[in-house]
């Protein structure tokens, strides 16, 4: 009986495993199959024209880059701030509890309030206008409950015995965050920064009131009215008039686009990463 | 290197605890500890397992304060100064009494950046100094010869013998003028056992040593003094008695220590039938 259910369990196990990557390969092939064909040099390197008919989306390329960046940039030093106070600063149990439980109440925050609260502070109250710094932090803020949860896992995770041994060298707590904790911690802050840029790739509620615009902008030169062209508003768009052949065919480019800048943002933290994983396997 | 201690020095307590009490949450482990150890002698805490030894050796430099859970009450003094006063400056105190651990720490980084590990931090060499540095740290406990062509290596290579002699040239490095040292070679075969202990042995020279050991012939061929911690009936642990080494071992009337004796000298025994076993 107990076999029975063991074999069952299994059987269940690896259909749901089948079942899920099944649908992430089925997504991949569409956009695959659907955007080869917009997929150029010229898509890639030309700007936008005829709303999005005709021309390239190098412009939102840069735009999503811009955004992307300004996100992570924003995120790593807060997310590692949150971390090292929940993981080391704060002694008391009941006020770690807190944190942990505020960071999972923002985690669970739609991101379209994002958007809502940027429109009212950065444009309306700071004056911005529509801006990529805008949408840079709210993209932040919106994937640091991401990063920090992972970077606290990680932290967690290391061996007491690292952080006995340095106090028993006589090194002060600053110099065990940064010469311990930090550097032993940097995989978890990649892992959690690679999924939450992934994530904030492809928002956009967050920066369609605050950051991007459709057409008409291209590098910023400032941060008062400097909006920014981005993939996820521009397959939006798009999306809204995918009865036009010509505008289904970029749409789906566009998506094709979006999903290898996020495969290379994770190809390109490979070898960091498994360096990482050697020297924890070492441990 | 560590500068010699006055002949005056020399001969008083380097390290003393007063009335040392322990206690996690509302559950006493240890109560009135009273150790006097003396400058560069081998001080030794014999006692079965969980009697608190290692709780003891924590509170000589505060590593205890790492443990939020833990009260700690009573006196420790270095030099007749209180290390438990507020204006102590615990990292620098963490500087002058140094630990090495049961198991050995390395750092996944290369052997060098490991014996330099606490100078980096603490400049107190200047950073030209510092191959030097490590070289005689490296030196001090007899790894240079086996490491010199492979500095930048990984720690982690090194056997484990040999790591914890890399722990052991890390502490050094800082120069500390006591080393606490907790079971530092229950980890270890036959041969870097022995070879731990000639360096603790040669150590005593120049500094003075807390070592935790549960095996009773490490103890007789290394400490001048001991002392006994052990677990009363009540389960909080105790110096039952405490003296010159062959005073304690060889002492016959006290039914706890004799308990001790016996057990540890059949574990060694069976341990000894093995041709190499130091």
């Amino acid at each position: 009986m107990r076999r029975k259910f063991d074999h069952l369990f299994t059987l269940a196990s690896g259909l749901c495993a089948v079942f899920s990557v099944g649908i992430l390969l089925f997504i991949v092939a569409a956009i695959t199959w659907r955007g080869m064909g917009a997929v150029s040099w010229k898509f890639l390197t030309e700007q936008i024209r005829l709303v999005g008919a005709d021309g390239g989306i190098f412009y939102n390329i840069v735009g999503t880059l811009i955004l992307m960046a300004t996100a992570f940039l924003v995120s790593v030093p807060a997310a590692t701030g949150l971390a090292l106070v929940h993981s080391v600063y704060l002694k008391s149990e009941r006020a770690r509890d807190r944190l942990w439980l505020l960071l999972s109440v923002m985690n669970g925050v739609p991101s379209i309030l994002f958007g809502i609260f940027g429109l009212i502070v950065f444009v309306k109250l700071f004056g911005w206008g529509k801006s990529w710094l805008a949408g840079g932090i709210l993209l932040g803020l919106m994937i640091l409950p991401t990063v920090a949860v992972a970077l606290i896992e990680k932290i967690k995770s290391l061996p007491r015995a690292y952080l006995e041994t340095a106090a028993g060298l006589g090194l002060s707590q600053p110099q065990i965050v940064w010469s311990v904790i930090l550097p032993q911690s940097i995989g978890g802050l990649m892992t959690g920064s690679l999924i939450g840029l992934a994530r904030a790739a492809g928002e956009t509620a967050p920066i369609m009131f605050t950051a991007t615009i459709f057409s008409g902008a291209n590098i910023p030169h400032g941060i008062r009215d400097s909006p920014v062209l981005s993939l996820p508003y521009h397959i939006f768009v798009l999306a809204q008039d995918s009865l036009d052949p010509a505008a289904g065919e970029k749409l789906w480019g566009s998506a094709l686009v979006l999903l290898a800048l996020i495969f290379s943002l994770s190809l390109l933290a490979l070898p960091a990463r498994l360096r990482i994983h050697e020297e924890a396997r070492h441990d | 290197m560590t500068e010699p201690i006055p002949a005056d020095q020399e001969r008083s307590n380097i390290l003393e605890t007063r009335k040392l009490s322990v206690a996690a949450g509302k559950r006493k482990i240890l109560s009135d500890v009273h150790l006097q150890i003396k400058a560069r002698q081998i001080f030794g805490l014999i006692g079965p397992s969980g009697a608190g030894k290692s709780t003891v050796l924590r509170c000589l430099n505060r590593l205890t304060d790492l443990d939020h859970g833990l009260r700690v009450r009573g006196e420790v003094l270095l030099h007749g100064r209180s290390i438990r006063h507020r204006e102590v400056n615990v990292d620098e105190l963490r500087m002058k009494i140094g630990t090495l651990f049961q198991q050995p720490v390395v750092f996944p980084t290369s052997i060098l950046k490991n014996a330099l590990f606490g100078v980096r931090r603490h400049k107190i060499v200047p950073r030209h100094a510092w191959p030097a540095t490590a070289e005689r740290a490296l030196r001090e406990v007899a790894l240079w010869e086996e490491v010199k062509d492979r500095l930048r290596d990984p720690a982690r290579k090194l056997s484990v013998g040999q790591q914890q002699r890399l722990c052991l040239a890390r502490t050094l490095a800082v120069n500390p003028e006591i080393i606490l040292m907790d079971e530092p070679t229950s980890a270890l075969d036959p041969k870097s056992t022995l070879a731990i202990e000639g360096l603790i042995g040669k150590l005593k020279t120049s500094r003075t040593i807390v070592l935790v050991t549960h095996q009773l012939s490490q103890a007789r061929r290394l400490c001048d003094e001991v002392a006994f911690v052990t677990a009363q009936p009540d389960g909080i642990g105790k110096i039952a008695c405490s003296g010159t080494t062959q005073a304690i071992l060889d002492r016959t009337d006290h039914p706890l220590l004799n308990d001790f004796l016996q057990t540890e000298a059949e574990a060694d025994a069976t341990c000894c039938s093995d041709d190499d076993c130091p």
